[in-house]
């Protein structure tokens, strides 16, 4: 009987889920649509004011069960969704919390603030 | 189990050989069964067969293993009548087993049978015998090839092999058949005939040792003819249904003959080259192997053992055990800290070595596997009408795309529906197909299982929204299956009881299926269980309230390695769940969080290097079909499979060694929950509690905020950590009044407290106490119910404090003087000599 002798074979894929960076940042103070259900009310069906932010980045976003959220400060902007390549809408639902001069990070959901990017844009609401 | 080999002369065993244990009759025997099955019992000893208590039939058992002795009966089987066997050497007569009492089938199994499966398969070409399984004891089984008869069995065992004539042809459709009372079963699933292999490869023998009389032979292929030399002399040829054959009547072996076994299958292809095998001599003859034994038992079960040999099982020196195997009765229920020792003799050769057993409180016995009910073929099809869709399968009247729904089941009542939701994923892969191997097993028991294609809310954003939207398209999803429901033209006419509605939902999808309880308004539809695999709480991240499950039961799974949602969000849901009946927990090492999913390709635990290698996307996919099928089956079908979520049993064919459970029923006494905001001073029954030698305990949030212990724990919930400190620090919890706790179970959560970024050295544990009226203390170690859990090593800065359910039987605690029908407190002893926190929740008196 002849015998084998072989080296494992390697491990399965890694994800790839590195965010990419934000190349532009825009303010938009439009009125806020939650999104109609047809079953039941939406949670968010009472908030009608929010500021969008909107962020542009040099490759789209990873797809994960995470979602990128969006720091402007000390807020964290968790409701977001595509729209364009890679362009983003980040929805904040107060406002007035957001501070100007304020540095924006994209990160993922659960991301420590100690472990955010270097922040290459600040809150401006003229933006 | 603690277990160690020992040299057997040391142990001056006393031997009793008049002594011998009853055998076992195979549950569950059925009416109108023309036979049954004995197991366990001496090699070639008479088996005398008792119905009613009269002998009807006896029989030389032959060999024990692999099946035991089937007898034939001289009329069938009468439901209400008990049927016992003993066996009978030329110098020994056992007790009667334990009666069996004939059962109707059709209580059981109103809608037929259950299937016969071709096991194993697959059935090739000059094939001259096949296996069927999933049968029910002293029934019929036949085998068809292109729908012509070649083989039967009358009377059959629950695995038959029949013999095929004339032999398979190529190309042939194969399928088995089975009938009890007259009744059918579905046929069992349906096998081409393919080309054996060319050339065979050569068989394997089994250890064989000096005086034994049975070989096991290995490695054939199925449908194969076996031919066994001796020294160059043919001992015959037996046909073989694949896998392994056991041959025995042999002459006792003698140290140095040599056995040689080929296989041959289509005539003018070569036989396999010989596989040898030379008896060795008594010397060599191991100790036995066992499974898990714990306090109350009385059996043992083998996990390997010689096919011939007589098992003796001594309890603290005394023989309590004598048979063959694979179970052995046992004279004395066991207790914790019982010394057991195995051992197994063959003919005239007495094993050297013996297996040395302490028996613990909790080691619960490995079962049946919960995935494996197999009652029906299932039909599946592909559905969409706008947004809506997704694939179904379904109890059917064969196997295959969109076949007509099974008729007996539906004659009998509407079936239960399952709604499973895949995750967020690229768009471009078909997700919602990757629980085709769940949906099949549900179907097979009869529960119609959907998967919904969520893809269109998949991409790269996400939230609280995109939770609601899922939940409002499987919403939208269930109302459609109403609609199929109430549509003469479909195949689900009148067929879906929606009052018996499980959910499943694995990432973003367990979001959401926990969140439909709460906003779902269609009539008549009520929600029985909820497994969330893995999921997402967005709006936990969103600072909103955390979703309570509550008014059915709730199982969560929580990949340790996941790479993903490396929070295990799951085990907020868990924590703030309040069951209807149950709530359960599955922490599972070496799992990831893509594998469970079959579309789902990247190992998503490596994104959180350095972690350990996950287990393969099989075991994984174990995992989720032997606990899910436990949770739907018990939710939707009544079928007593908690079991198997609660710890009382383990799953066969399941890498349970890495499933860290908890388990809460509800209506159940807590002792303390700490959630009572009362301080640690108080217990949830409003009784002080004291801390004495040294113990310092607090409450603490088991959450990611501030104000909790340390940034391991990912619970939502408050419970008490034990710092760090002396041995012997004791927690006193004291009872509202003094309780016969005497056939009772104490359950209480608790981990090894980790700071987040390493793991200490070696595990940690502690003791369990309860005082009686009279002051009268006694103990049960953590490692006598299956020990603390270590953490998971995962990456640092994700490393979880990650609680565990340990059952404590009373039964177990023993002291002179101490009386457990009237327990006034319950203690918590720390006793190692280290100095690592603990943290507790959950402590519960069980009925």
């Amino acid at each position: 009987m002849s015998i084998d002798l072989s080296e494992p074979l390697p491990p399965c894929s890694r994800p790839s889920w590195d965010l990419p960076e934000i190349v532009e940042v825009q303010t938009l103070n439009t009125p806020f649509e939650p999104h109609q259900l047809r079953n039941f009310r939406s949670s968010f069906e009472a908030k009608t004011e929010a500021t969008e932010i909107q962020i542009r980045t040099n490759s789209p976003i990873p797809i994960r069960a995470l979602s990128p959220v969006l720091h402007v400060g000390n807020v964290v902007l968790t409701e977001s969704e595509q729209i364009g390549e890679n362009l983003y809408r980040f929805w904040a639902f107060e406002p007035n919390r957001l501070e100007a001069e304020a540095p924006i990070s994209l990160s993922w959901t659960n991301t420590p603030n100690e472990q955010l990017q270097e922040p290459q844009f600040r809150y401006n609401r003229n933006q | 189990m603690k277990i160690k080999i020992v040299k057997r002369d040391r142990l001056e065993l006393p031997d009793t050989p008049k002594f011998i244990s009853p055998p076992m009759v195979t549950e569950p025997l059925y009416q109108c069964a023309i036979a049954v099955t004995v197991i366990s019992y001496v090699l070639d000893a008479d088996i005398e067969i008792q119905v009613d208590g009269v002998i009807v039939s006896s029989a030389n058992g032959g060999s024990p293993w692999p099946e035991g002795v089937t007898v034939p009966i001289p009329n069938a089987l009468i439901a209400g009548q008990k049927v016992r066997a003993r066996q009978k050497t030329a110098v020994a007569l056992s007790d009667w087993s334990a009666a069996v009492i004939v059962k109707d089938h059709t209580k059981d199994y109103p809608a037929g049978p259950p299937r016969p499966e071709i096991n194993p398969a697959p059935v090739f070409e000059c094939g001259v015998r096949t296996g069927v399984s999933n049968l029910l004891t002293g029934g019929n089984v036949w085998v068809t090839a292109d729908q012509i008869e070649v083989g039967r069995v009358s009377g059959c065992r629950t695995h038959q092999g029949v013999n095929v004539n004339p032999v398979y042809g190529l190309g042939q459709k194969v399928r088995a058949w089975f009938e009890l009372c007259k009744d059918p079963s579905p046929p069992s699933s349906e096998y081409v005939t393919g080309s054996p292999p060319n050339p065979l490869p050569a068989p394997s023998v089994d250890p064989i040792f000096e005086s034994g009389t049975v070989l096991t032979v290995k490695n054939i292929v199925n449908g194969a003819k076996v031919t066994v030399y001796r020294n160059g002399v043919n001992q015959g040829t037996w046909p073989c249904w694949g896998f392994s054959i056991t041959i025995n009547g042999l002459a006792p072996f003698v140290t140095g003959d040599k056995f040689t076994a080929m296989q041959s299958m289509c005539p003018g292809n070569p036989d396999s080259p010989p596989g040898e095998g030379v008896v060795q001599p008594c010397s060599s003859l191991p100790a036995p192997e066992i499974g898990p034994v714990q306090a109350g038992d009385n059996r043992i079960t083998l996990t390997k053992f010689v096919p011939d040999a007589t098992i003796k099982v001594y309890l603290n020196s005394g023989l309590v055990g004598a048979s063959g195997g694979p179970i052995v009765m046992l004279t004395k229920k066991l207790a914790l800290g019982d010394t057991l020792i195995v051992v197994q003799d063959l003919n005239k050769c007495a094993s050297s070595l013996a297996l040395e057993i302490k028996v613990l409180c909790v080691d619960p016995p490995v079962s049946s596997n919960p995935s494996n009910l197999n009652l029906f073929p299932v039909g599946f099809s592909e559905y969409q009408n706008g947004g809506i869709k997704g694939s179904v399968y379904y109890p059917a009247e064969d196997d295959g795309n969109q076949q007509p729904f099974n008729v007996r089941l539906a004659s009998l009542a509407r079936v239960p529906i399952v709604f499973m939701a895949h995750g967020n994923h690229s768009p471009a892969d078909p997700s919602y197909l990757g629980y085709d191997y769940f949906q099949a097993d549900l179907a097979k028991m009869g529960i119609i299982a959907v998967s919904v294609n969520c893809n269109a809310l998949n991409g790269s954003g996400g939230g609280v929204q995109n939770i609601e939207n899922r939940a409002d398209l499987i919403i939208d999803n269930i109302a459609f299956f109403q609609g199929l429901d109430a549509d003469p033209t479909s195949v689900f006419f009148g067929r879906i009881n929606f009052n018996l509605l499980g959910l499943m939902g694995h990432s973003r999808g367990g979001d959401a299926v926990v969140t439909i309880p709460t906003v779902i308004n269609l009539p008549e539809v009520n929600i029985k269980s909820v497994l969330a695999l893995a999921p997402t709480n967005f709006r936990y991240w969103a600072r909103l309230s955390t979703i309570e499950p509550k008014g059915y039961a709730f199982m969560t799974i929580l990949p340790a390695g996941d790479g993903d949602v490396t929070d295990n969000n799951g085990a907020q849901f868990y924590d703030q769940a309040i069951p209807a009946t149950f709530k359960a927990q599955l922490y599972v090492h070496f799992t990831n969080h893509n594998f469970f999913n079959r579309q789902w390709l990247d190992d998503d635990s490596l994104f959180t290097s350095p972690q350990p290698a996950v287990i393969t996307r099989s075991d994984h996919e174990r995992i989720l079909t032997a606990y899910g099928c436990a949770l739907f089956r018990a939710t939707l079908l009544g079928q007593s499979t908690t079991g198997y979520l609660d710890g009382t049993q383990l799953p066969a064919g399941v890498l349970t060694q890495h499933v860290y459970r908890s388990y809460e029923r509800s209506k159940v006494l807590t002792v303390d929950n700490h959630e009572d905001g009362n301080t640690i001073n108080i217990n949830s029954l409003g009784q002080p509690t004291t801390q004495l030698n040294g113990m310092s305990a607090d409450e603490f949030p088991f959450d990611r905020v501030s104000g909790a212990f340390n940034s391991s724990f990912y619970g939502l919930s408050i419970g008490m950590v034990v710092k760090p400190g002396r041995t012997g620090r004791v927690f006193r919890s004291e009872l509202k009044k003094v309780t016969n706790l005497s056939k009772k179970e104490i359950w209480i959560r608790a981990a090894e407290v980790t700071d987040g970024s390493s793991v200490a050295a070696g595990p940690t544990g502690f003791e369990l106490g309860l005082e009686d009226s009279n002051g009268v203390q006694t103990w049960v170690d953590s490692d006598d119910v299956g020990g603390l859990p270590r953490p998971y090593a995962r990456n640092p800065g994700m490393i979880k404090t990650m609680l565990n359910t340990l059952r404590f039987k009373v039964p177990c605690f023993k002291a002179k003087e101490f009386k457990n029908d009237s327990i006034r407190a319950i203690l918590i002893r720390c006793n190692r000599n280290d100095e690592r926190a603990i943290a507790f929740d959950d402590l519960q008196i069980i009925n």
